[in-house]
């Protein structure tokens, strides 16, 4: 009985022996083909999203969630003056200096705990160069949504900033350029007046001698010289009024009694022209923070720009008012301020040329005839508005009269 | 040139009115006949009247700017002697044009008496004293 159940222990044994080998041949024909094929799917696929990370022309890495280095692509790598390889297990301390690695582990930890994606513009010293590099940094999140590290595209954008760089030194150049010749110009003309006027006179004088001498007109050749000159200083005064820094003598200042009294200042001219001046001022108009001098300056400008326009006489309304800033309101202070005061001028002149209205406030750009306007009153208002933190704007339409819009915060100026 | 005798007269346009004045006076003084415009549209009309042997015209004006003033008169009379005055360098734009267009020359402000006189002498020679 022992005998046999040994037999049947061994026997069983066997079968079980024989069992596992049948099933290890089984699965060695039956499932290995298709784990080589997975295998080789999965070889395929890495080679096919290697081919395509390599050929990128931006640099690509990707880190866990420790900012520790486990991949990248040639591009990356090649910046670094590593392999590919060699990255795995490094992190930003091994390549860049401190602070640099410091400000890239903080964006890292940023973006993990915000789970945002983040564009990055980052300048550094290679070689002796400054270059830029802008990158995008994402968070990369397991299936359940946990995050568990960052990946990051960047690219060499120095190229495209040295040619920002060089656009904006030619824009400035080139408004330079314009300065110099608007102001050689203007000089000029002056200086012809006054080189032939006095050799004229020196002429005649040593033709006629002293016993022939005309006198009037003597006297009326050397007028024409104190005149240009005047008109050299009334140019060189305005220019130092575009040098001079920000002056603004700020007190509580009632926009309206400012406007009321400039327009006394220039009634005679008003009237001599024939103009009609309408008011609409706002009866509750905010008391602003303003140097009421220059304002005055603004509005003398305005309405003698209006008067000029309208030599045959016409209307000009001038209206005030206020309102409260929005979103869509421009300018910081703008939007800061608790209330916005509004001030217009439209007239009923000859307006202003469409393709003469970008250039309205550029200095020694005048529509008048020469002589009679220097050019440069409407810039110099340019810049007393934008010293109380507001905004001019001119519209017109040709023939049908002009409108300047004056807006200035009424608070909030302690912030300019 | 020869062939103009003291009955052709110069206009001299100009905006300015006390440089207007002044080279009108110049002028004058030497004994040439002088006329004034102080704008493109007077100038024009002073062309239709005829009888003139020489154009000073400044490049900035209050209706239109001289080259395109120019280029009215040289419609009207194609044979119009025309020397440009400018506060401008000769590298401004409409200097150039106006001398692509055929101004004579471009006389630079500031620029003297003899300079300006000897310009007239050459267009004008016998006009003057």
């Amino acid at each position: 009985m022992v005998q046999s159940t040994a037999l049947a222990m061994r026997k069983i044994k066997g079968f079980m022996q024989k069992t596992r080998e049948l099933a290890k041949a089984e699965v060695k024909a039956r499932i290995a083909p298709s784990l080589k094929k997975a295998e080789d799917a999965l070889r395929e696929n890495e080679a096919k999203y290697r081919t395509l990370l390599e050929n990128l022309p931006q640099r690509v890495f990707l880190k866990n969630k420790d900012s520790v280095y486990m991949s990248c692509n040639e591009n990356y790598a090649r910046d670094l003056d590593v392999r590919p390889d060699e990255i795995v297990g490094k992190t930003d301390y091994d390549f860049f200096p401190r602070k640099l690695a410091e400000r890239f582990r903080a964006d890292d930890k940023n973006i993990m705990e915000s789970g945002q994606i983040e564009d990055i513009e980052q300048s550094y010293i290679q070689s002796g160069k400054e270059r830029f590099v802008h990158t995008i940094k994402t968070p990369i999140k397991e299936g359940n949504g946990n995050i568990v590290g960052v990946l990051g595209i960047s690219w060499d954008i120095t190229e495209r900033k040295e040619m920002e760089r060089h656009l904006i030194d030619a824009e400035k150049l080139a408004t330079v350029g314009r300065l110099a010749a608007g102001i050689a110009h203007e000089i000029n003309n002056p200086l012809a007046s006054i080189l032939l006027n006095a050799q004229m006179l020196a002429h005649t004088i040593k033709k006629e001698g002293r016993a022939a001498a005309n006198t009037k007109a003597h006297v009326n050749t050397l007028e024409k010289v104190e005149r240009a000159v005047h008109r050299c200083k009334r140019i060189v005064a305005g220019l130092l009024a575009f040098s001079r820094p920000s002056n603004l003598q700020l007190e509580p200042t009632n926009t309206n009694k400012v406007i009321e009294e400039t327009l006394e200042d220039l009634e005679k001219q008003i009237k001599t022209r024939n103009v009609m001046v309408i008011k609409h001022f706002e009866k509750n108009l905010p008391i602003i923070m303003a140097d009421g001098q220059q304002l005055g300056e603004v509005f003398s400008n305005l309405i003698m720009n209006a008067c000029e326009a309208m030599p045959k006489g016409g209307q000009l309304r001038i209206l005030t008012g206020f309102q409260t800033p929005d979103t869509r309101t421009s300018g910081e202070a703008m939007r800061a301020a608790g209330e916005i005061i509004k001030i217009e001028f439209s007239d009923t002149g000859k307006g202003i040329p469409e393709e003469a209205l970008s250039r309205i406030f550029d200095p020694f750009f005048t529509t008048k005839g020469r002589g009679k306007g220097v050019g440069l009153g409407l810039s110099i208002s340019y810049g007393i508005i934008k010293e109380h933190g507001g905004v001019i704007e001119a519209s017109s339409q040709e023939g049908k009269g002009a409108a300047f819009i004056i807006r200035i915060p009424a608070k909030g100026l302690d912030s300019l | 040139m020869n062939a103009l005798s003291k009955k052709f007269k110069i206009l001299i346009v100009e905006d300015e009115e006390d440089m207007c004045e002044t080279l009108s006076k110049i002028l004058r003084d030497e004994g040439y006949n002088v006329v004034s415009a102080n704008d493109a549209r007077e100038a024009i009309a002073k062309v239709k009247e005829g009888g003139l042997g020489l154009i000073f015209m400044d490049i900035v004006l209050p209706d239109m700017n001289g080259v395109e003033a120019y280029k009215v008169i040289k419609k009207i009379n194609p044979e119009t002697t025309m020397v440009m005055i400018t506060g401008y360098l000769s590298e401004h734009l409409l200097v150039k044009e106006a001398i692509r267009e055929g101004a004579y020359s471009c006389l630079y402000k500031p620029f003297g008496m003899e300079e300006f006189l000897k310009v007239v002498k050459k267009i004008m020679p016998g006009e003057g004293k």
